[in-house]
């Protein structure tokens, strides 16, 4: 009995010593990060860029600012004159554009290929607009970041964005059939589409769930984009807190087979009215 | 309650258990029904369900690794002892296996917890593995089954199949089974682990399975087996070696004594054998996150987990040194060995200052005041030590040294007689030399401005010359000592009461190091439930702190050894009355 005593005082001790030493050192609660709020100017994004370069297991992790012989990766200072130079024929905008989401398609001299994954792919998962904001603040690095560059790095950054389909013109003649705005009202209010829409005429309902306000949306948006966001409603997911579900699909649902073709048609004209 | 009588109400549970599981994939009607209408998340009372579930899958994967370890090294001693003919091994053999019921037993109540509580706290998750995995289900049930059969089988039948050496190759077969069945029930296990780190055979945009065989054979899988399967010799081999000194604190007379020393002498030798090439194995696991992913290695590097690899190398640096420090005290009771003693010293000056500069964090950077001092952000000698160049070299030199230690303990009594003894250990000096100066070299040539990616390829040539040394001098140690002059008889039974309780500190280091390494493994992924595919959206989408880890941990760690504890006391009653 008393060597088992004695055991147990020594496993609480061999124990409490591990805790000692776990909390001995420095303490770091690495968070999901949260989104960032990006503003489109000058000092906005780079502001944001920097908040997102030097955030926990980011750019800072790999990326010195400053000569580091021990980086695994460049150092980013002077980054913004030098990007110009790095490839003939590249601007600095289309440089980062390259670098951020396909890293391996120019490595640095003294640099491994195969050590940075396109940053809108795990783990650092940032979207179109967060890339747009770290590149604007590399940009800032030594570079001349005005408002002119912010429209160079949306340009230079259209290529690499998701594919977005268009539908396809059937080579047969195809009659539309007669679709009627006040059709598309009461479809959309049948299929209680304003359960998570705001639109015009339903002002009185409140939705429950997040989804893109549909007040002007016409004005932005045509025919063939309301065919797709109806129908398959994952094609393009537009971008806002509560819109995807943990999967990263659209929480909204497809209606390609719960809606007659006279109903989808009316819907889409109700929706074209939406200006 | 008896115990015969409570290990046959487990062994209804292992029944039960597998059933439930070919009753749950058997049913997709219900999966579907559970997929569509249930939450994401379900919250676990008072400790919150990442807590409950980590608990849980711990003390699962500590008895799992038990009950695969145990039988590994049981069925070595047991062909050990048909081969020479001694009776001891077969004694030692057996008593081992007399632990293995009742802790395959509560292996299986926490499996079957486990599952359970996946389904009900995580169902959206558990259902999406459930997708990708059912085709395996049926097979994981079949090896429960096998593994089941063939460990009752080979605890049930010892004695009846002892009496004939025909018998007794058929007893040895079965465990040849159990131990096949074991070791594929935990690749298999691997396999779900690892494809939430590493997912493969899915779709690239609707993540549904496109092949079962690329899902198990995600890219770690091979890693993850290889270390596990070394890890959990070494974990079983300190067990069992905690086990016997248990039993040597408890013991009445020299003869117990004498038993249990030598008993924990075996367990030890098991442990430290698998613990040499474990760094190698951790090495090749690192090395395959890298080619997979090499953000994940950067974050488990030289991200905020840095920290956790100065733990680690103080859990290490335990480890080896309570192991080098048993041998050392091993030898007191070696007549010959004190021809060896006065190495000790400086194999201890090795062991420490390698463990040293293995703990020399990288990341330590000065405050401001210190800085003025240095002239530098970084202290110069904790800058040149923290690198990964230096730390490469201080383990290799510690696995080299520690391996010196074993080789002088193997031959403390006994004096070569063979013609070539002059030339045999010349031999053997010149590997050790070799491989601790080509460490050394290599070591030195990989500090900046060495590029990256060089420095990388000289790491492996300075673990493959550690390797050759430990094959190459137990390649000519063996032959050269079969007909060696002995110089006295090991009084087994001769050692100090600090000796057993470095075998309880080694078993109880291992323990923590399984569970802080599986925490790092699983936290890498970051906050992902399957790495790019399914992203963890619970208010548990963090990594807790080091401090909160280590206190999970450790109260993991005396949970499960109160469990061991538990089993210890039952298998007394395992024998019959004469034993």
């Amino acid at each position: 009995m008393k060597n088992f005593l004695s055991l147990c005082i020594f496993i609480f001790a061999v124990a409490g010593g591990f805790v000692y030493l776990g909390n001995s050192i420095p303490q770091i609660k690495q968070g999901a990060t949260g989104p960032v709020t990006i503003t489109l100017t000058v000092e906005g994004l780079t502001e944001a860029g920097k908040s997102i370069f030097e955030r926990e297991n980011s750019c800072l992790t790999c990326h010195s600012l400053g000569e580091d012989p021990k980086a695994r990766c460049p150092n980013m200072i002077g980054v913004g004159e030098r990007a110009s130079q790095r490839k003939p024929g590249m601007s600095a905008a289309e440089y980062f554009m390259e670098s951020v989401y396909s890293p391996d398609a120019f490595v640095v001299e003294g640099y491994p290929k195969g050590q940075m994954k396109p940053v809108n792919r795990p783990p650092a998962s940032l979207n179109d607009d967060e890339i747009v904001a770290v590149t604007a603040y590399l940009y800032s690095l030594g570079g001349n970041f005005d408002q002119d560059a912010i429209q160079k790095l949306a340009t230079a950054q259209e290529k690499y964005k998701k594919f977005v389909p268009t539908i396809e013109v059937a080579e047969a003649e195809f009659l539309m059939p007669e679709a009627y705005p006040e059709d598309g009202f009461d479809v959309f209010n049948e299929m209680k589409c304003w359960q998570c829409h705001k639109a015009p005429g339903f002002e009185d309902k409140e939705p429950e769930k997040s989804a893109p306000d549909l007040h002007g949306v016409a004005a932005m948006q045509d025919a063939e984009y309301f065919y797709d966001s109806i129908v398959f409603p994952n094609k393009v997911i537009v971008k806002g807190e509560g819109y995807v579900g943990e999967d990263g699909r659209s929480i909204m649902p497809e209606f390609h087979d719960s809606l007659t073709l006279r109903q989808l048609y009316s819907l889409i004209a109700f929706l074209q009215t939406l200006k | 309650m008896r115990p015969d009588c409570f290990q046959r109400k487990l062994s209804f549970l292992i029944i039960i258990i597998p059933l439930f599981l070919l009753f749950y994939v058997a049913c997709p009607a219900l999966a579907q029904d559970i997929k569509d209408v249930v939450k994401d998340y379900r919250h676990f009372p008072l400790i919150s369900s990442r807590i409950a579930i980590w608990v849980i899958a711990e003390l699962h994967l500590m008895f799992a690794a038990f009950v695969l370890a145990v039988p590994m090294f049981v069925l070595i001693t047991e062909i050990i002892g048909v081969c020479t003919g001694d009776e001891k091994f077969d004694r030692l053999s057996k008593e081992f296996t007399k632990l293995l019921p009742v802790a395959f037993s509560i292996t299986a109540i926490f499996g079957a917890i486990l599952i359970v509580m996946l389904i009900g706290l995580y169902p959206k998750f558990t259902g999406y593995l459930m997708e990708i995995f059912s085709g395996t289900m049926y097979v994981y049930v079949f090896l429960f089954f096998g593994e089941s059969f063939t460990l009752y089988a080979y605890y049930y039948t010892w004695d009846r199949m002892k009496d004939s050496r025909v018998t007794k190759w058929g007893h040895v077969t079965i465990g040849v089974f159990l131990n096949l069945f074991g070791t594929a029930l935990m690749f298999l296990a691997n396999a779900w682990v690892c494809f939430m780190m590493s997912p493969g055979g899915i779709d690239e945009n609707t993540y549904a399975l496109t092949s079962l065989w690329g899902a198990v054979h995600n890219p770690l899988w091979w890693p993850i087996n290889v270390h596990r399967i070394i890890a959990n010799v070494a974990f079983g081999g300190a067990i069992a070696a905690a086990y016997s000194a248990f039993k040597f604190l408890g013991s009445k007379g020299p003869d117990e004594k004498a038993h249990y020393d030598w008993m924990a002498y075996i367990g030890n030798f098991i442990a430290t054998f698998a613990l040499i090439p474990l760094p190698f194995a951790g090495y090749y696991l690192a090395f395959e996150i890298r080619k997979y992913d090499f953000a994940l290695i950067t974050i488990l590097m030289g991200g905020s987990f840095a920290w956790l690899f100065i733990i680690q190398a103080v859990l290490i640096g335990v480890l080896f040194i309570s192991t080098n420090y048993y041998l050392w005290t091993g030898m007191n009771k070696i007549p010959g060995a004190e021809r060896y003693k006065k190495f000790i010293i400086f194999m201890l000056t090795m062991v420490f200052i390698g463990i040293a500069v293995w703990m020399t964090p990288h990341t330590m950077v000065a405050s401001i005041e210190e800085a003025r001092k240095m002239g530098a952000a970084h202290h110069p000698l904790l800058d040149f030590f923290g690198q990964m160049p230096a730390k490469n070299t201080a383990v290799n030199l510690v696995i080299l040294t520690t391996f010196l230690s074993f080789v002088l303990y193997r031959r403390a009594n006994k004096v070569a007689t063979a013609t070539w003894r002059h030339v045999g250990g010349a031999l053997q000096i010149f590997m050790f030399a070799g491989a601790a100066i080509t460490v050394l070299y290599f070591g030195i040539s990989s500090f900046p401005p060495t590029p990256k990616d060089i420095a990388i390829r000289y790491s492996i040539y300075q673990v493959l010359p550690v390797i050759g040394c430990i094959i190459g001098v137990m390649g000519i140690d063996i032959p050269l000592f079969k007909k060696s002059k002995p110089l006295g008889g090991i009084r087994w039974g001769e050692m100090p009461v600090r000796s057993q309780y470095i075998l309880f500190l080694i078993a109880i280091t291992f323990t923590l190091l399984m569970g802080l390494m599986g925490f790092v493994r699983s936290g890498i992924r970051g906050p992902w439930h399957v790495y790019g595919v399914m992203k963890d959206a619970s208010e548990a989408a963090f990594t807790p702190t080091l401090g909160f880890a280590t206190t999970v941990i450790s109260i993991v760690t005396v949970i499960f050894f109160g469990f061991i504890a538990f089993v210890f006391w039952l298998s007394q009653f395992g024998g019959t009355r004469k034993e």
